[in-house]
């Protein structure tokens, strides 16, 4: 069984305030760190592994550095890592971060299954499984709630619709991962060691066989035109009314009005 | 028929009927296509597309586009995807709003790689841009922390939108539009995936927890005695939010530790928070200041919860629960 995970640095999040000058972030202290449920998606491979064999490969995208994130992975039994980092990928949405993952999964090549975690805790979009699985021709279960390997077959289940289904896709395939699906396991010394000394890959756009185009903001088709921190709601506004009733119906009525409700 | 620049809803069927989201989106896409005098056009796919047509005419469509097919008969994003590119690339919309349900994020991920189109995830807002055929899409980063503006370089536009977030508009079953089957060839295509089974998990089994209610109902001493703390748990259970009770209520032994919140009890993060009958001691304070929104109803209108919530109301907390329950019934209808 050949297994990718599709791993993401993000910033620490407890950790990021918002300067009220510029409305950027400021980030203190450690700033980054592998997303969180991205460990989830490593558990559910190891499981996997530990059944069927096979080997667990790390793929992430990101700053030359951000491959230190998966150092994460490794330490609970990952076997390799491989970052694509390139200055002219910089700035990618999730079509142009698609389409070049897409491109490392085929390089790597004879691809089983490929795991995520439901979403980024930065992105928070969920949309690269979907992006990946379309551009390899795979199958795709998202937001399983359980994942399992039987033969050629995957098994697993998720939310939809006010229930619980149960859904049998045929590998290779895309599945990501909700938190609810494991309990990841901590890191051994042993492991930790391993994990310091990894060495891994480093692939840039002309590895994949994409030409600058493809990549970063040129490749993207979506642009950010703004950052704005949401507007605080009133604080100690009384609503008044000759009764409750009335009170209740005109606090209705605000709370349309500022789409809480 | 010209339908180019038209403002799409991709209308997701449940059960053979539209989806929740998909009427608030119906009701959105009204107020796009009225603010552009183009039409709004509902995209059904499916099993059950052809009947739910003429409904989705009724909750705001001009028209709408039926693609049936034996591979369409469960949902599979792969094969519904690749419909749906079939007939954008024939119509040529301006934009296409797909519900961000699971099923709704799956599709627009894959039509966005299908046809190299941007998408926006999970949107909370979104109007046209000064006097351009481009949309402001705006959605929250970093868990809401911060807001962005995003524009699409593509066409159509392409995003998901969070549920509850737009009115859908009432159901008008005198309106007339034309309903039109497009066949659609998916040939050579593997369904690589299937729905074994479905278990439906009955509101009323699943137990709205603090930790992750998107609305938390509070008991305080307001409510009097364990009878009136009933009455409080049968309101939030009716709006579909958890029940939360102060300090107080927990020394006297009405319910255990475990619905305490407050710093020594539960710290609390929901969207809306509902304090009944809560004076508002510093505990319980500090315990919701991670709430986005506080009501308070307290029949003492010097209590110390009015200084911290966003808003309050002085009077009985049982005359305003049922107001406030009809009221937000009457909302989602």
């Amino acid at each position: 069984m050949n297994i990718v995970v599709l791993v993401k640095q993000v910033p620490a999040i407890s950790d990021i305030e918002i300067d009220a000058k510029d409305n950027n972030l400021v980030r203190v202290g450690a700033p980054t760190m592998l997303n969180p449920v991205d460990l989830h998606a490593i558990e559910a491979a190891l499981k996997i592994k530990e059944a069927a064999g096979g080997t667990i490969t790390l793929l992430t995208m990101g700053t030359a550095t951000a491959g230190e994130a998966m150092r994460d992975g490794i330490a609970i039994g990952a076997d390799k890592g491989i970052l694509i980092t390139d200055e002219r990928m910089a700035g990618s949405d999730t079509l142009a971060t698609g389409r070049i993952l897409a491109k490392a999964i085929e390089k790597i090549g004879n691809v089983d299954l490929v795991l995520s975690g439901k979403q980024s805790t930065d992105g928070e979009t969920g949309q690269i499984p979907p992006a990946v699985a379309q551009r390899l021709g795979m199958a795709l279960v998202s937001y399983a709630e359980s994942v399992a390997v039987d033969g050629s077959v995957l098994q697993a289940t998720r939310k939809n619709h006010d229930g619980i289904e149960t859904v049998e896709a045929s590998l290779p395939a895309v599945c990501s991962i909700m938190e609810t699906a494991n309990s990841p396991r901590s890191a051994k010394v042993r492991g930790k060691m391993m994990a310091s000394k990894a060495v891994f890959d480093v692939w840039k756009l002309e590895d994949l066989g994409l030409d600058a185009a493809e990549a970063g903001a040129a490749g993207s088709a979506t642009k950010v035109t703004e950052v704005f921190p949401p507007t605080a709601p009133e604080m100690g506004f009384m609503v008044t009314g000759d009764d409750e009733g009335q009170s209740v119906k005109k606090l209705v009525e605000i709370l349309v009005s500022k789409k809480v409700i | 028929m010209e339908m180019k620049h038209d403002v799409w809803v991709y209308v997701e069927l449940i059960n053979g009927k539209p989806g929740q989201v998909s009427l608030e989106l119906l009701g959105k896409g009204r107020e796009l296509a009225d603010s552009r005098g183009v039409s709004v056009v509902g995209l059904l796919i499916g099993q059950g597309a052809a009947e739910a047509a003429q409904s989705v005419i009724g909750y705001g469509a001009d028209s709408v586009v039926v693609v049936e097919d034996a591979a369409l008969q469960q949902f599979n994003a792969l094969l519904f995807a690749k419909a749906a590119a079939a007939v954008i690339v024939k119509y040529e919309p301006n934009v296409v709003l797909i519900g961000a349900s699971h099923d709704g994020r799956d599709l627009g991920g894959r039509l966005s790689a299908l046809l190299g189109l941007g998408l926006v995830a999970d949107c909370i807002d979104c109007s046209y841009a000064d006097d351009s055929d481009s949309i402001t899409w705006i959605r929250p980063a970093y868990t809401g922390k911060l807001l962005v503006k995003i524009l699409t370089t593509t066409r159509p536009q392409l995003a998901t939108i969070s549920d509850r977030i737009f009115r859908g508009n009432a159901f008008d079953g005198a309106r007339q539009g034309e309903i039109i089957k497009e066949p659609v060839d998916l040939s050579g295509l593997q369904p690589l995936q299937q729905v074994k089974s479905f278990e439906a998990v009955a509101p009323g089994q699943v137990d709205v927890s603090l930790d992750d209610a998107e609305i938390i109902v509070s008991a305080g001493r307001g409510v009097g005695d364990e009878e009136g703390l009933k009455k409080v748990e049968a309101f939030a259970a009716a709006i579909g939010a958890a029940c939360g009770v102060s300090k107080p209520l927990v020394d006297n032994g009405w319910a255990p530790h475990e619905r305490q919140v407050g710093v020594t009890g539960k710290k609390v993060a929901p969207k809306i928070y509902i304090a009944l009958g809560i004076s508002g001691a510093i505990q319980h304070k500090l315990g919701i200041q991670e709430a986005e929104l506080v009501i308070a109803v307290n029949t003492d209108p010097d209590a110390p919860i009015f200084k911290f919530a966003n808003y309050g109301i002085v009077g009985d907390l049982f005359k305003a629960m049922p107001v406030l329950e009809a009221e937000l019934k009457q909302l989602k209808k």
